[in-house]
């Protein structure tokens, strides 16, 4: 990984969140290779980053629609992890791939996507 | 044995003598498992090895409960009846609407008022009246859910509220019963195959419930419905369909011991049915999105969570709990509460409104208008201001309005500048289509300074569009 300072993620957003990342399904941000404390950047710092500085929101932070007031993701968002290493390329729920512990890659995809009730 | 027929042609044919017995019809004495309308109807699926003989007697002998009777269950319900699924039980509360008619294809215009169960049977006997019908006409409830889905083999939660997933995945967790849950919004679908295999709680070898997934609800205010947001027929079509097909290969998967043929290598037999149940797929979400390209993707879920409340060892969800009222679901799930954010003297009820604007349009005898025309703002999203708009109105929408920083210093928004340059004796009027938006407008219109220190009143017509309609114009749109 380089020490240039950032990296390319390759996010997409579903299920309305796209509606706060400027109407954009998917896009590709590029995020600090390390966190405040110097570590490798990882999905919690990912998020922490998403909603600081990408997301478009300023409503009151109980009805934010991506994270709680405490910072976690909302509950009814799927968090879901593309592994560029892995062949198939395949996503997979978070909870697989360590949550927000798993150290970022450069090309990880990662997935927001809201859960749907219509019917 | 060696008679040039592969064993597992074998194994369906005994199978399928098997599960005729007493249902076998008599001609020129041969015994056949279907009768010869059956063997014409299901002919295309029957001669498809996924299905075979075998597969549709299965299907003959298995009952599906239909949760909710609209988007997703009308589809399914269709393709289930046609497939020759024995038993159909529909549950919904509601009646047919016109607003239905777009995406709900088992009703039709003259089924209107109808109950949506009532219509569903009706559409389903003369598709196929091979199929019994078992209506419930009610909403599923915690006192109602297990007596309901106790008498089903397979589930389809075709519902539209997190409350009821909640409450159909816990009693189908309860009551072992496998279950199909899809959703749907506006362009876009959600499938999931649940508690498949439906092993007790407690078993890791079962999979997930709908709560290993999402183990608390999202704030209600984060729900949006497909009245509210919209929805496209075919994409909410597609993921009903999906839903029976889904249904289809739970049912055919069905590995029964009871059934094993005798007369077969039982070993053989035994081994076949242990590899078939290591094949179940392993538990994922299918995502569907039809404006994108792929438009659908499919993503590994988890298995069973070691604390799920339902499904676990530790689960708090019992036959008890549910029994007793104890797990409040719509609670649970919490209820948007309306919005209630001014004060009186900053609203104005659709009536006097309507009569501002009467005074505004009356020439008096001086040749001067009574009043200045009002200012309205309407705060829809513009793909519904273009459907129907008060006469004179301006469109900036909410969407617009709250993704404006009201703490950001530099040069402000557009709109924010053109709506600075009306003069102070002018009230900006702000209308929606419910009365939410239009009140959460007029507070960040505060917070955006654009009241002047109080020097401008800033209006929110009460109940919108909808008390316009009821109230003042019965000819404005209703959509
Ligand atoms: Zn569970």
């Amino acid at each position: 990984m380089s020490d240039t300072g950032t990296i390319p993620i390759r996010l997409s957003f579903g299920g309305g969140l796209e509606a706060y990342f400027s109407n954009k399904r998917t896009q590709t941000v590029q995020v600090p290779s390390k966190d405040e404390s110097g570590a490798p950047s990882n999905a919690a710092f990912l998020i922490r980053y998403l909603h600081e500085n990408i997301m478009q929101y300023h409503g009151e932070a109980k009805n934010n629609p991506f994270v709680t007031p405490e910072g976690d993701v909302r509950p009814g968002i799927l968090v879901l992890i593309g592994d560029p290493d892995e062949i198939d390329g395949e996503l997979a729920d978070w909870e697989l791939e360590g949550e927000g512990a798993y150290v970022l890659k450069p090309n990880t995809l990662v997935s927001f996507i809201s859960s749907l009730h219509g019917g | 044995m060696n008679d040039g027929v592969p064993d597992d042609v074998k194994n369906e044919i005994f199978a399928a003598l098997r599960f005729g017995d007493g249902e076998v019809e008599r001609k020129g004495g041969r015994e056949w498992p279907l009768s010869g309308d059956e063997y014409r109807r299901y002919g295309r699926q029957l001669i498809m090895p996924e299905v075979g003989l075998a597969g549709q007697m299965k299907l003959k002998n298995a009952s599906v409960l239909i949760v909710g009777v609209g988007g997703l269950g009308c589809p399914a319900a269709a393709y289930l009846a046609g497939a020759g699924v024995g038993t159909i039980g529909l549950v919904d509360a509601d009646d047919v609407e016109v607003s239905n008619l777009h995406r709900q294809i088992l009703h039709g215009t003259a089924k209107v008022g109808m109950s949506k169960v009532e219509s569903a049977v009706l559409y389903i006997n003369g598709l196929n009246d091979e199929v019994q019908c078992i209506p419930h006409h009610e909403r599923i409830f915690p006192e109602n859910a297990l007596g309901i889905i106790s008498q089903y083999d397979v589930v389809l939660d075709c519902t539209d509220t997190p409350a009821s997933r909640y409450l159909i995945s816990d009693s189908c967790v309860l009551l072992r019963k496998p279950l199909v849950s899809a959703s749907a919004l506006r362009t876009e679908g959600q499938l999931m195959v649940l508690n498949n295999p439906p092993r007790p709680a407690g078993d890791v070898h079962g999979g997930p419930c709908y709560r290993c997934i999402f183990p608390k609800p999202p704030p209600a205010a984060s729900v949006v419905t497909c009245g509210e947001g919209g929805i496209l027929g075919p994409v909410v079509g597609t993921m009903g369909v999906l839903q029976s097909l889904e249904a289809l290969k739970v049912i055919i998967a069905t590995s029964s011991e009871e059934d094993t043929p005798m007369e077969l290598d039982e070993i053989d037999a035994q081994q076949q049915q242990q590899q078939q149940r290591k094949k179940a797929d392993p538990p994922n979400l299918l995502l569907f999105s039809s404006f994108s390209k792929p438009m659908f993707r499919s993503i590994r879920l988890r298995s069973r969570r070691a604390d799920c409340a339902a499904c676990s060892a530790q689960a708090s969800v019992t036959v008890e709990s549910l029994n007793s009222g104890s797990l409040d679901y719509v609670q649970f799930c919490g209820v948007s509460s309306p919005v209630a954010a001014l004060q009186p003297s900053e609203r104005i009820s659709v009536k006097s409104f309507a009569q501002l604007i009467a005074d505004s349009e009356q020439e008096v005898h001086f040749g001067r208008p009574l009043a200045a025309p009002p200012v309205v703002l309407d705060v829809r999203e513009k793909v519904q201001f273009d459907l129907c708009s008060l006469k004179g109105s301006i469109n900036i929408p909410y969407s617009v309005i709250s993704s404006t920083d009201p703490s950001a210093t530099g040069p402000s928004a557009t709109w924010v500048d053109e709506l600075r340059r009306i003069p102070l004796d002018q009230a900006l009027y702000i209308i929606c289509r419910l009365g939410n938006d239009s009140q959460l407008t007029v507070k960040r219109f505060r917070e955006l300074a654009l009241d002047e220190g109080g020097r401008r009143r800033i209006v929110d017509v009460a109940g919108g569009l909808k008390a316009w309609r009821d109230k003042v114009d019965r000819d404005f749109p209703e959509y």
